[in-house]
């Protein structure tokens, strides 16, 4: 133990008075706080455009509420009065869409994940949710493509060449700089003096590890109250990452190559399991297992739509009143029911190919899952992607919330509508509350 | 003499077991790549075209309806995967593969590939493109660090030189040695690539093999650029050790953590609009009119006694031709304006975007040999945008076609359930067929890319010559 | 040899130099031999690097080995530091097995390596810190500074790192390394090798310091007179064979240079003669 600290305190001064260390550091710091504003820069993006969207829809709906306000003597005023109090009103089709929004996650700017490749909002109407569901944002492919350079990239990625920049040298800088010898000959034997600059090193790199960390809920606003949890969860996983790869590395310098090949040997390794493993495995799932044509989902909504209006209204009847009978009052003639009633019966045709293309992506993502452990950099980053909620699965769960929100409307619609009743002003302020 | 040192070079690189390794793994890599690849892509392909037929056939036989109704039955177009994507994948699985057409909307290319896939996805395709571009030039690194540092340490620097040579001469020998040693490897496989190209690729893509050329020729500029460079840096560089770190150093710089920076700062520079905005200024647009004192009821009305005008009657009751044909038509046309501009606009913004990255070409060679090779593997962002406008057009064509046939056919007075058309008019609207961009095209799209490497390649050699008599000798 | 000179510590630091030997159960004491090589053979595929060497240096013996490159001179010194295992053989530092008991003899052992580096980064004061200190102790700064004084490394250059330090100030500072440890012998590879004369002198002189403090000093060099001057005893190697070994004073120097020559011109094989 003493003999360690005596190491360890001679070590870090030659270190620290080297320039490579200090340069090393700093860029890898510098592309950390990068990071962090890129990620900062980029969630800001998505809450000013959820904001935006929220605004609009407020301002929408309190236009809407001001024809209902509307002195209904007077004729014109009419027309508009109705629009608003009407489910089936255009007012409340045509000229006003709820929005629903996926609010960032407190650490989505540690680690963006998927977030950009969908859209952070959707806006629909109390028409069927399939036509209206199939929407992206707008993004530059190239983006998409290169990628975000958060802080999970400079951990998942650059964290690790730190470790080859400062492992490589461990044994060839005493061989080649002529200590060697020197070391070798005193009593503590070299595999001690090795472990403890080894040691000090792995200290360093979790320390900068810590102080990104830290500096991340600091510069991005993250409530350590609400999140400490979370950041212990991310410490321990970067902390493991960093070790997996000092023992790699140490690995490496056991062989005892010159400095060059020990360089070389560490870039190699982490070619292999930052770039070339995971870029193998899509290779063979992407391109050998295809994906679902979801075409099919627009086509069979189409197909239905289209049927639903060449054949009699008992074509819609016979098949959405057995399974909706709180709604059956016997009418089969009324053509907002009707209307109505046809969407839900798009969605469910929808929803139903729509599970069953899921079940097909998920057992083809399983296999990319089951293989994962061959390109741990994947793998690490994924657990921080699902640690800060930004990975597919939560945007699965949010598009799930945009089909009970839409259930919820038309739930209050219907009851309406197959009622011929019009909203009471209780059903509006259900409507301005749910907003 | 010269060839001595190309011998003598190529023979000491082919002797050392770590270039055999490295190499040997490199070239089972572009192995796998090129032949899983097209196997993939081939299959892809099949799929789309399948499913592209399938859907016309759906619309051939929709059965007897109104002509406006089948515009709203709609039809497919799915983007047929290029022939060469397989060599570069590209933006192929960030881009969406099929578009609904319909009328009286703008739908937009759905369903990208890696939104069904989980985060494995962003780490990229093994291809060719990612073999040639990021990993062989980290061997020429392997291969080149120390041809002149190494020879100065050993002192026999100092012998060559004695022996008569100049150092133009020796640099240019190890220069060509090393790059005949690249070639070795890169020029068969992606001869075998070529060879998996199989008569449906020329009909798919009639310019292929111009595109194959221009591709192995773009590769073949930048390595040599690389080569040139790394001898640069080994001949100047006070070490081996150094000449390493410099040039690894540069890789990572080059092509892991600039490529990422450039497109994020693009997006900084020209912020991309949202797709609320985007389609809310369309809605406004096209409600108050292009300038905001045009709206659509003024524009109807003005078109109705337009048309009241042209036929010389006083209602539309009394025109010989159906009066909603028109107005839906002049509907979509006007939207079709709106939406041109819009759509221009965000692929301005995205191609101001993109030119960042090429103008970038000329500070590093892997932006601009990676943005030609995307480009002439028909998966860069011009092409997305060439198939989306073709759909676009398809849709407008046929939705027109069915607007007139009603206009023209369904004659006022009959009821719109009375009048119905039957597949002699599906059958006039031919399959949709998107040819692929010329050659000419894409190198025009692409010429900032193209000049940074020719620039790289003068600027290169010329240092080379102009300081190869200066590189010091012990 | 020099008369014993006991005095009360060294008595009591006799105890040290009592070992049991496993092979026989007997106790030996073995403080006149300090470092032995025992028919210590090392063999490279092919070729002998080293055959049947047989040598002792006692306390306050300064054993300098000669011979041309490929000698062997090195190959002795790298086995008596267990950077080799021999082919056979014993090499035996106060009585412990050098290859049995790696850690223990290094205990006994100083080393002053041919291209002596040190971390440039750190001061020659630090650097003698560290390496004293992985021997197991570290001297504090003030009985470091003394040690580096009395070396002979000037006062301002203690504190300025090592890479401005020219080669003899280096090896000073590997002197006060080995001195630091204390111990009872001293391995020196080509010392003198690169030193101007001034250096080589201040060499000399800390030489004969140690053996006056009864330290065994085995030294490999092609510094003629070097070794006659500072050695009690002379060796010869060539081929891996010590070919001529004979007490320093029993020759001049104009004597051994004349053998020296002869002896590397020769291709007979000559008996090793004590």
């Amino acid at each position: 133990m003493k003999m360690l600290f005596h190491i360890l305190s001679f070590e870090w001064k030659t270190l620290w008075r080297s320039n490579t260390l200090k340069v090393l550091l700093l860029v890898v710091f510098g592309a950390g706080i990068y990071g962090i504003y890129f990620g900062k820069f980029e969630i800001d993006k998505q809450q000013k455009r959820i904001a935006k969207v929220q605004q609009y829809e407020r301002q929408q709906f309190d236009s809407l509420m001001l024809w209902v306000e509307l002195d209904t003597t007077i004729t014109s005023n009419k027309e508009k009065y109705q629009q608003a109090v009407s489910p089936t009103g255009v007012g409340w089709n045509k000229h006003f869409t709820y929005y629903l929004t996926n609010n960032a996650p407190p650490a989505a700017g540690l680690c963006l994940g998927q977030r950009d490749l969908y859209p952070v909002y959707y806006g629909f109407n109390v028409t069927d949710l399939a036509r209206q569901v199939n929407t992206g944002e707008l993004a530059n492919p190239m983006k998409l493509l290169t990628g975000n350079f958060d802080l999970s990239y400079v951990f998942v990625f650059l964290f690790p060449l730190l470790v080859v920049a400062l492992f490589y040298n461990l044994y060839a800088g005493e061989k080649e700089g002529g200590t060697l010898s020197l070391l070798q000959s005193q009593s503590t034997s070299l595999r001690t003096i090795l472990f403890s600059k080894g040691l000090l090193r792995l200290t360093m790199i979790w320390l900068l590890a810590a102080v990104l960390l830290l500096l991340s809920f600091a510069l991005q606003g993250i409530s350590f109250l609400e999140n400490g949890v979370l950041f212990f969860q991310w410490l321990a996983i970067i902390y493991g990452y960093c070790l997996f790869w000092v023992v790699l590395m140490g690995a490496a310098v056991a062989l005892r190559l010159s400095s060059a090949l020990s360089a070389m040997l560490g870039l190699g390794i982490w070619l292999i399991f930052a770039l070339i493993t995971p870029a193998l495995l899509n290779l063979f799932v992407l391109a050998n297992e295809p994906l679902p044509n979801r075409a099919e989902m627009i086509h069979a909504v189409r197909t239905l739509n289209g049927r639903n209006w060449e054949h009699p209204k008992s074509f819609v009847w016979d098949r959405f009143y057995p399974e909706n009978p709180q709604y059956n009052d016997g009418d089969t003639t009324n053509f907002s029911k009707w209307y109505y009633a046809s969407f839900t019966l798009l969605d469910k045709e929808a929803n139903a190919l729509k599970a069953e293309f899921e079940k097909q992506v998920s057992k083809r993502n399983a296999l990319l899952d089951q293989w994962q452990w061959l390109a741990p950099a994947a793998m690490v980053h994924e657990k921080l992607s699902t640690l800060s909620d930004t990975d597919r699965e939560s945007h699965l769960e949010f598009v799930k919330e945009v089909h009970a929100y839409h259930d919820g409307l038309k739930e209050l619609y219907y009851a309406r509508i197959f009622k011929g009743e019009q909203f009471s002003s209780d059903d509006l302020q259900t409507l301005s509350d749910k907003l | 003499m010269r060839k001595l040192i190309i011998k003598k070079e190529i023979l000491t690189a082919l002797r050392d077991v770590r270039l055999q390794v490295s190499g040997g793994i490199l070239i089972v890599l572009m192995l796998t790549a090129v032949f899983v690849g097209w196997q993939g892509q081939k299959q892809i392909q099949e799929q789309r075209a399948k499913a592209q037929s399938a859907m016309y056939d759906t619309w051939l036989n929709q059965g007897n309806k109104h002509p406006h109704s089948a515009a709203h039955y709609g039809q497919f177009a799915f983007k047929p995967k290029p022939v060469l994507s397989f060599l570069d994948v590209g933006l192929d699985n960030y881009t969406g593969i099929s578009v609904f057409l319909e009328a009286h909307k703008q739908n937009e290319v759905l369903f990208s590939a890696a939104q069904d896939s989980n985060g494995m996805t962003r780490f990229g395709e093994m291809t060719a493109a990612l073999i040639l571009q990021v990993l062989l030039p980290l061997l020429i690194i392997f291969l080149t660090f120390n041809i002149f540092s190494k020879e100065r340490e050993e002192g026999t620097l100092k012998l060559i030189h004695a022996q008569g040579l100049s150092m133009r001469q020796l640099f240019m020998g190890k220069v060509w040695g090393a790059y005949l040693m690249v070639l070795l490897i890169f020029l068969p496989i992606i001869l075998l690539a070529y060879l998996q190209l199989d008569q449906q690729s020329a009909s798919l893509d009639s310019a292929v093999t111009t595109k194959f050329l221009l591709l192995t020729f773009g590769y073949a500029i930048y390595f040599l650029a690389f080569v040139l460079l790394c001898v640069l840096i080994s001949a100047f560089a006070k070490n081996s050790g150094l000449s390493l770190l410099t040039l690894l150093g540069l890789w990572i710089v080059s092509c892991i953590i600039l490529p990422k920076a450039a497109t994020n700062l693009a997006d900084k520079v020209y912020p991309t609009p949202s797709q609320f905005e985007f389609k809310k200024t369309i809605e406004d647009k096209v409600k108050n009119g292009i300038d905001g004192h045009n709206p659509s009821d003024v524009r109807l009305a003005s078109l109705r006694q337009e048309v009241l005008d042209e036929y010389g009657v006083e209602t539309i009751e009394e025109l010989p031709v159906n009066w909603s044909g028109i107005a839906m038509q002049a509907g979509e046309e006007y939207t079709d304006q709106v939406y041109d501009a819009e759509f221009t606009k965000v692929e301005n913004i995205f191609n101001r975007q993109n030119r960042l990255s090429e103008w970038a070409g000329f500070i590093n060679p892997y932006l601009a040999v990676r943005n030609l090779s995307m480009a002439l593997a028909g998966t860069d962002f011009h092409h997305h945008v060439a198939f989306a406008r073709a759909a676009e057009n398809y849709r407008r064509a046929f939705v027109k076609k069915m607007n007139k046939d009603m206009e023209v056919n369904h004659k006022p007075g009959i009821a719109y359930g009375d009048y119905s058309v039957g597949e002699e008019m599906w059958s006039s609207i031919k399959p949709f067929q998107y040819n692929l961009p010329d050659a000419a095209t894409l190198l025009y799209n692409q010429w900032r890319s193209i000049v940074a490497l020719a620039f790289w390649l003068v600027l290169l050699f010329s240092i080379s010559m102009t300081y190869a008599p200066k590189i010091p000798k012990l | 040899m020099d008369a014993m000179h006991f005095d009360m510590e060294k008595i009591r630091g006799l105890r040290k130099y009592v070992t049991v030997s496993h092979s026989n159960f007997s106790f030996h004491i073995n403080f006149f031999l300090m470092l032995e090589a025992i028919n210590l053979s090392k063999k490279y595929s092919g070729h002998n690097a080293l055959s049947n060497l047989k040598l002792t240096v006692g306390q306050g013996e300064v054993f300098c080995l000669l011979g041309a490159n490929g000698a062997g001179k090195t190959t002795t010194i790298n086995l008596f530091m267990n950077f080799i295992q021999p082919s056979s053989g014993h090499v035996k530092v106060n009585g412990l097995d050098a290859s049995a008991q790696p850690q223990d003899t290094k205990k006994h052992l100083a080393y002053i390596p041919e291209n002596l580096s040190l971390y440039g980064n750190l001061t020659g004061l630090e650097n003698l810190q560290f390496f004293a200190g992985l021997g197991g102790e570290k001297p504090d700064k003030s009985s470091a500074e003394n040690l580096l004084q009395s070396v002979g490394l000037q006062s301002d250059a203690v504190h300025k790192r090592v890479s401005q330090y020219s080669k003899g100030m280096r090896q000073k500072v590997g002197i006060a390394i080995a001195k630091a440890k204390q111990a009872d012998n001293l391995l020196l590879d080509e010392p003198t090798s690169g030193l101007d004369p001034q250096a080589s002198n201040d060499f000399a002189q800390l030489l004969q310091e140690m053996r006056q403090n009864n330290v065994a000093i085995l030294m490999a060099t092609h510094d003629l007179f070097r070794a006659k001057e500072s050695g009690t005893h002379i060796g010869i190697m060539k081929a891996g064979k010590l070919i001529h070994s004979l007490d320093s004073d029993e020759i001049t120097l104009t004597e051994l240079e004349h053998l020296y020559l002869e002896t590397m011109k020769s291709e007979s094989h000559a008996e090793v003669n004590h």
